[in-house]
């Protein structure tokens, strides 16, 4: 873990870095021209003078501090804009994920329960159409439904009172959570086809157990361990899927402050946040492999 | 002699039956019997044709401006109607579907140009190779995988190709685990055991033992990945990181749309659906190509 969150601090040192063009005017972010002397000024402040092996032991060093730099736009610190920002995007994956896990494990294991009826076919034609459908669009969809036509809840930003706030999660809330769905849902139906045609539920069939008993005692937790890699793994695509679906919704989180950093070539503020997501990928990793020792006795035991 | 002939008739059924069928046809009629995948087939041969023939199909061109025939709704003349600048919704549509196919097998040929030699090359050499290249698969892991596109391009600027770049350069890290894993599983199997132990030469190996067992899984993988690339891309073009104005390109048409939410819902929706469609029809392909390629799924 340690060297991956290096390796990811080096490849945001290689972006900053790779930008085209005089990286004194990129970083101080002036518009107009500079003079020679101001420009030795703002490259000393910046440490721009040294050289890019220095550069980048003091940029790692500074992460490790948690100083990402100034903001060229606000002239605010980084880091500070992103942790007042950060709860937003975690309540936002966060209810996401949890309104996947509760329509998507319902649907998967009826779905292999009932494998080849009806149910199953309409199940799961209804997920490859929602892989299939952009998740920008669907919310747009929703607003345009909820929102314009119905007049039933916020499209736009988010609410301060609780209330409101509660009912401005809803509609991103919602559409985020289309992009694991489909996914998620195949992945249990799947995988509890997989368990229910092992030989120790064939043998609980024939030691005469009921038939809620094995599904849910024998069948599901063995069927849980390949969904819950495939949910740890998929949280970075839910991450991805916020910054498109927090812009469209007007969701202040990290996503649209690097989005709209991109526009401003506030390159701090991108870095910035780039790190800063990759860096709740790893732990939410780190956090799967502890979860797994719980569900799992074998890797306990190990 | 009448019965000597039923015989040899006989004989010459029995061979017909046992005779071997290659894996690509047993492939190709499974992917037959596939009704979604044929459905998925024809919509797609019909997106390709309006790709190549945009100009014969839209009935008007679509960046001309006509500025007394603005915002209209659908009619027999437009049939989603006319944008803020007059423009025709439909033939813009039209022109669409030839940039998002570009994009997604542009894309795919990227990943896969960087991926699968990379993979390749970590499985059967290993070592120092495998132990370089696995490390960057792990670190561009770590970052959503938008993320980091969204930040190439923030280097390199916003524009059609840029972003074709920048998501082919994070998507060929699973085209590597893909062909990794294969060809360290496939190095352990006898047949190619037994041709090392008879001397084959590597390009030898690789070329008649390798590649042959790697091509049907990175064409399954390919398939999802066009899926994958055209809706991200559209996301992105949709954020003013991809194509730009006045570029016909769904994902930029629905970002113009907000504007006109209100007045022209039809201009919100009809991109989306284009784009859905599209999706849609590549992945019934790609169920059935896994389907049918994937000896460990075959019934």
């Amino acid at each position: 873990m340690i060297p991956l969150i290096f390796g990811v601090g080096t490849l945001t040192f290689i972006l900053i870095h790779a930008i085209p063009g005089d990286p004194i005017e990129i970083l101080a972010g002036q518009s107009r021209q500079l003079t020679v002397e101001e420009k030795d000024r703002i490259a000393e402040s910046l440490g721009l003078n040294d050289s890019l092996p220095i550069q980048y032991i003091r940029y790692m060093t500074n992460l490790l501090k948690g100083d990402m730099g100034i903001s060229i736009t606000t002239r605010s610190d980084v880091s500070f804009e992103i942790a007042e920002r950060l709860p937003d995007t975690l309540i936002l994956t966060i209810t996401s994920m949890a309104i996947v896990i509760i329509i998507a494990f319902p649907i998967g294991i009826i779905s292999a329960l009932k494998r080849g009826t009806w149910i199953d076919t309409v199940a799961m034609t209804i997920a490859l159409f929602g892989v299939s459908i952009p998740a920008f669009w669907f919310g747009i969809m929703l607003m345009l439904i909820f929102g314009l036509y119905l007049d039933l809840l916020p499209t736009v930003g988010q609410g301060k009172t609780p209330i409101d706030f509660a009912l401005s999660l809803v509609l991103p809330s919602v559409t985020l959570s289309l992009i694991l769905l489909g996914l998620v849902t195949r992945m249990v139906r799947s995988s509890m086809l997989e368990v229910l045609s092992k030989d120790y539920v064939r043998t609980a069939h024939a030691k005469g157990l009921g038939n809620k008993r094995i599904n849910f005692r024998h069948a599901l937790p063995n069927a849980l361990i390949p969904i819950l890699t495939v949910v740890s793994g998929q949280f970075a695509s839910l991450l991805g899927g916020a910054v498109v679906i927090e812009q469209v919704f007007g969701w202040p989180g990290i996503g649209r402050l690097a989005i709209n950093a991109v526009f401003r070539r506030d390159y701090q503020v991108v870095t910035g946040t780039v790190l800063v997501f990759s860096l709740m990928v790893i732990v939410v990793n780190l956090l799967t492999d502890i979860l797994y020792s719980f569900i799992d006795p074998r890797i306990r035991l190990q | 002699m009448a019965e000597n002939i039923v015989e040899l008739n006989l004989e010459d059924n029995i061979v017909k039956q046992l005779k071997p069928q290659s894996f690509s046809s047993i492939a190709f009629q499974q992917i037959i019997k596939n009704k979604l995948a044929i459905l998925g087939f024809i919509v797609l041969g019909i997106l390709v044709l309006s790709a190549i023939f945009a100009e014969q199909i839209a009935p008007y061109d679509p960046y001309t401006t006509d500025y007394s025939n603005f915002k209209k709704p659908p009619s027999a003349e437009h049939f989603i109607g006319t944008d803020e600048l007059g423009r025709d919704g439909f033939s813009r549509l039209i022109y669409g579907t030839r940039i998002s196919l570009l994009i997604g097998v542009i894309v795919v040929t990227i990943s896969m140009l960087i991926g699968v030699p990379l993979g390749a090359i970590a499985g059967y050499y290993g070592g120092i190779f495998d132990m370089v290249i696995m490390r960057i698969v792990d670190i561009l892991m770590a970052f959503p995988f938008i993320v980091l596109a969204i930040a190439m391009v923030a280097v390199i600027g916003p524009s059609l190709i840029n972003m074709m770049m920048a998501l082919g350069a994070v998507s060929w890290i699973w085209y590597t685990r893909l062909v990794r894993g294969m060809v360290l599983s496939l190095r352990e199997t006898d047949y190619i055991v037994a041709a090392e132990a008879l001397g084959a030469s590597d390009l030898a190996i690789i070329s008649r033992h390798i590649i042959p067992n790697v091509i049907p899984v990175v064409v399954v993988q390919a398939s999802f990945s066009v899926a994958e690339a055209i809706l991200v891309a559209a996301a992105l073009s949709y954020l003013g990181l991809g194509a730009q104005p006045p570029t016909a390109e769904w994902g930029a048409m629905l970002s113009n749309a907000k504007e006109l939410m209100r007045i022209l819902p039809v201009m919100s929706i009809a991109p989306g659906i284009a784009i859905m469609v599209t999706v849609l029809a590549i992945n019934f392909i790609g169920d059935a190509l896994r389907d049918a390629l994937d000896p460990t799924l075959r019934q």
